[in-house]
C-alpha cells in the first residue's frame, strides 16, 4: 500500500505546481500592469474571445481583432493600460456591473435594452444584420419569406434584440420556431445539418463564417430592418472614461488611424485567419486549458473528500442539531445546479462585499458543491456498518480512537469507494461548467478554436482528451481498490 | 463463584422485561439460558456484557462490580470487569477488514496487554487449539461459518476471560458443525471458564450444558 502512495504523491504535487503556475501566469497579467513604471491605470476589457473578426485567438492563442487594435490604439491616447479578460458572453453585465471587468468591448451593438444597463460610448462601428440560408434553397427575397421557417440565433445577442425590436410582429409570430444557442457556430453547425432554415447574424461575423465554410454553400440576405452601431460598454458611473474614449475615437477617425486598422481587418485581402491543421493551431491553448482543467480537478478533489468524510462523522453520530445542519446544506447543494452555484459565488458574492478571483471562486463553489456530494456517501458508508461491529469494539475495549481508523474507516472506504469513483469522474467533466465564470477550461478552448476554425474537429478533440483523462482516473480508482479491498 | 446478578431489572417503556433476577455462574459451569423469543434472553445477555443500562441491581465477577445495586462504576471498573467477561455474538462480528490473527491481537494490543511477541504466541496457541491455525492469515470473507465461530471464540478467549457468553452459537450450523462447537465449548469449561449459552436449541442445550435456566423466570 506505501509504495502507490509513494508514487501518487510526486504526481499531485506536480499537479499542485501546474496549477500554481496557471494562477501565477493569470495573476501576472495583471500585476505586470498594475506595475507598470509609469504608473498608469490598469483597466479590464472583458470580450468574448470567440467573436472574429472583431476579438478572437490567432494561431499562437494571442488576442487579436478590430476591436483588439483599436482599444490598444485608444489605451495609448489615454494613457491606460487595458487587460483583457475572456467572459462569458451571456453574463457580460453582470461581469461588468459586479466590477470583475471594466469595460464591455467586443462588437457590442447598442441597444435599448442594453443602455438601461451600461453606459455606451458613440458608436465606432456599424454593423449591418445579416440571415444566411442554404444554397439549395430559394434565397430570401423579404423578411416575409421567413414565415413558416425555422430561425437560429445566438441567445442575447443584438441579432435577438433587433429580431424583436424592429421585425414586423406577423415575421416573427409566423415563424416555425426560433432557436436560441450559445454560440453561432451552433447555428451554422445547425443550418448545414439541415434541421434549421436561416441564421440570422451581424454582418461582421457572420460574413467571416460564410467565408470560412465556403461562399458558395450559403445565401446571404442583407436584412436592412435595423443597423446596428457598435460601441463599449462601461458602468453608468464611469462617464468620465466614456468623454475620454469619445474623444479618442473622433481623433483617430480625423487622423487617419481608424481607416487604417479598420482596412487591416475588413479590407479586401484582411488579415484573415489562415486553416492550417486545427489542432497545431489548437495546441498552445489546449495547453493552457488542460491545466486549467486539471488543476481544478485535483484541487477540488483533494479537499473535497477529506472534507467529505470529515462532515460525515458528526452527520452519523453527532447531536441531531448538528446533523440536522449538515443535513440543510447537503440538501441546499444537491439541489441546485452546480452551474447556478458557480454564478451565484462568483457574481452574488460580490454584492455581499465577498470577491473571489475567477479560479478561487471555482474552487470554491466546486468544493462547496462536491463536498456535499462525498458528505452523503460517507453517511451511507457509516449507515453499512453493523452495529455489532460497533459493540464487537465496546466488548473486547479496543477504544473508540483506535477502533474508528482501524476497524470502522477501512470498511467505509471499501463501501464507498465505486460511489466515489463516480463522483471522480463526474468531477473531471463537471469542470467544463467553469467557462460560465469566464475560465478557458478545455471545453472552453474547443468552442472558441470551432467559431474560429467553422469546424466540429476541435470537440472531438477535446473529446478525446476527457477520455484520456477519465482512462487514467479509471486506472488509478481500480488500484486503489485492489489496495482497500478486503 | 464467578459471575454474580443480584436483584437485576430491567424495563423498556415502562414494560418490565427483566425484574429482580438473580444468578450465579461457576466456573467450570456451562449454563443454558433458552425461552421463547421476546422473554429478554438477549436482553439479559447484552446487560451482563455492559450493552445496556440495567435499571436496578447488581452485576459482579468476583470482586469487580459492573454495576452496583443500581449505580455504574466508573470506566476502569467497568473494563476490569468486561475484560473477565467474554462474548461471541451470533453473527461473530469479526473485524473484515483484518486478519484472523489480526483480529486476535486487536484487543489486547490496544489495551497494551503484552509485546506483540507474547500475544501472538498466545494467539497461536489457541488457534492450535481449536484445529485452524492453517487460517492464520485467512481473511474473514473466506472462512466458513464453523470457522468464523472459533475465531470469534479465540478472539474473546485473548482477554482470558472468567465467563464467556454465546448468542445463538448454533443457529447458522450444520448438526455436525454444531457438534463440534458443543465440545469445544466443554473444553473451554473443564479448563475453567464459565459459559452462559443463550439458544433455542434445546436439543443442544440439554445435551452439553450443565445447567439450563428458562427466560421466563425473569419476571
Amino acid at each position: 500500500m506505501k509504495k502507490w502512495i509513494q508514487r501518487l504523491i510526486p504526481l499531485f504535487l506536480t499537479l499542485g505546481v501546474i496549477l500554481l503556475k496557471t494562477e501565477t501566469t493569470q495573476a501576472a497579467e495583471r500585476s505586470k500592469d498594475e506595475a507598470n513604471p509609469d504608473g498608469s491605470e490598469t483597466l479590464v476589457i472583458g470580450l468574448d474571445d470567440t467573436f472574429a473578426p472583431m476579438g478572437f485567438r490567432n494561431e499562437q492563442g494571442e488576442l487579436v481583432g478590430f476591436d483588439i487594435d483599436l482599444s490598444a490604439e485608444v489605451a495609448k491616447r489615454l494613457d491606460v493600460h487595458f487587460v483583457y479578460q475572456s467572459i462569458d458572453w451571456s453574463v457580460k453585465e453582470q461581469e461588468l456591473n459586479s466590477g470583475n471587468i471594466d469595460m464591455i468591448w467586443n462588437g457590442y451593438g447598442i441597444t435599448p435594452e442594453r443602455e438601461e444597463l451600461v453606459q455606451m460610448t458613440d458608436p465606432y462601428i456599424e454593423d449591418t444584420q445579416i440571415i444566411v440560408t442554404r444554397a439549395e434553397d430559394d434565397p430570401i427575397e423579404n423578411l416575409e419569406d421567413l414565415k413558416g421557417m425555422t430561425v437560429t440565433t445566438q441567445s442575447s445577442s443584438t441579432a435577438l434584440q433587433i429580431m424583436e425590436a424592429e421585425w414586423p410582429k406577423e415575421v416573427l409570430d409566423g415563424l416555425d420556431d426560433l432557436i436560441l444557442y450559445p454560440n453561432y457556430n451552433n447555428s451554422f453547425l445547425d443550418l448545414d445539418a439541415g434541421r434549421v432554415d436561416a441564421v440570422v447574424v451581424g454582418g461582421v461575423y457572420g460574413n467571416y463564417v460564410v467565408n470560412l465554410r465556403g461562399e458558395e454553400n450559403y445565401n446571404v440576405f442583407l436584412d436592412t430592418s435595423a443597423v446596428e452601431p457598435m460601441a463599449v460598454g462601461l458602468r453608468k458611473s464611469d462617464s468620465e472614461l466614456v468623454e475620454a474614449i469619445n474623444q479618442a475615437f473622433e481623433q483617430m477617425k480625423k487622423d487617419g488611424t481608424y481607416e487604417e486598422i479598420y482596412t487591416k481587418w475588413f479590407g479586401t485581402g484582411g488579415a484573415s485567419v489562415k486553416e492550417e491543421s486545427i489542432l497545431e493551431n489548437m495546441l498552445p491553448s489546449l495547453k493552457e486549458g488542460l491545466k486549467l482543467t486539471l488543476g481544478l480537478f485535483a484541487i477540488v478533489y483533494l479537499v473535497s473528500i477529506p472534507l467529505g468524510l470529515l462532515f460525515a462523522i458528526p452527520r452519523a453520530f453527532g447531536p441531531s442539531w448538528i446533523k440536522a445542519l449538515i443535513e440543510v446544506y447537503v440538501f441546499v447543494m444537491r439541489s441546485t445546479p452546480l452551474l447556478l452555484q458557480l454564478m451565484v459565488v462568483f457574481f452574488g458574492l460580490p454584492y455581499l462585499g465577498i470577491s473571489f478571483n475567477r479560479f478561487p471562486a471555482a474552487i470554491f463553489a466546486f468544493i462547496l458543491n462536491y463536498t456535499a456530494y462525498f458528505i452523503e456517501i460517507f453517511r451511507g458508508g457509516f449507515a453499512a456498518i453493523s452495529p455489532g461491529q460497533y459493540e464487537s469494539l465496546k466488548v473486547l475495549g479496543i477504544g473508540k480512537v483506535r477502533g474508528f481508523f482501524r476497524i470502522i474507516i477501512p470498511q467505509v472506504l471499501n463501501n464507498v469507494l465505486p460511489a466515489i469513483g463516480n463522483e471522480i469522474i463526474a468531477l473531471v467533466k463537471d469542470t467544463s461548467l467553469v467557462y460560465v465564470i469566464g475560465l478557458g477550461e478545455i471545453l472552453r478552448v474547443a468552442s472558441i478554436s470551432a467559431n474560429t476554425y467553422a469546424s466540429l474537429m476541435p470537440y472531438l478533440i477535446v473529446g478525446v482528451i476527457y477520455m484520456v483523462v477519465v482512462g487514467i482516473v479509471t486506472i488509478f480508482l481500480r488500484q486503489v481498490e485492489k489496495k482497500i479491498a478486503y | 463463584m464467578s459471575l454474580i446478578v443480584e436483584n437485576l431489572s430491567k424495563s423498556f417503556n415502562n414494560q418490565p422485561v427483566i425484574k429482580n433476577y438473580h444468578l450465579t455462574i461457576d466456573e467450570n459451569e456451562i449454563v443454558a439460558l433458552v425461552g421463547r423469543s421476546g422473554t429478554g434472553k438477549t436482553t439479559f445477555l447484552r446487560l451482563i456484557n455492559n450493552l445496556e443500562l440495567a435499571d436496578q441491581g447488581t452485576i459482579q465477577m468476583n470482586d469487580d462490580s459492573l454495576v452496583k445495586d443500581g449505580a455504574y462504576v466508573g470506566k476502569v471498573g467497568q473494563r476490569n470487569y468486561q475484560n473477565r467477561m467474554g462474548m461471541v455474538f451470533q453473527n461473530y462480528e469479526l473485524f473484515p477488514n483484518l486478519s484472523v490473527l489480526e483480529n486476535l491481537l486487536e484487543a489486547p494490543l490496544a489495551q497494551k496487554l503484552g509485546s506483540k511477541e507474547e500475544l501472538k504466541d498466545r494467539a497461536m496457541e489457541l488457534l492450535n487449539s481449536m484445529e485452524i491455525v492453517d487460517k492464520i492469515d485467512a481473511m474473514p470473507s473466506t472462512l466458513s461459518g464453523g470457522q468464523a465461530q472459533r475465531v470469534a471464540i479465540a478472539r474473546a478467549m485473548m482477554l482470558s476471560p472468567d465467563i464467556l457468553c454465546f448468542d445463538e452459537p448454533t443457529s447458522a450450523l450444520d448438526e455436525e458443525s454444531a457438534k463440534n462447537i458443543g465440545k469445544l465449548i466443554q473444553t473451554i469449561a473443564q479448563q475453567g471458564t464459565g459459559i452462559l449459552i443463550v439458544t433455542h436449541d434445546n436439543t443442544f442445550a440439554k445435551k452439553y450444558s450443565t445447567r439450563i435456566i428458562a427466560s421466563e423466570d425473569f419476571l
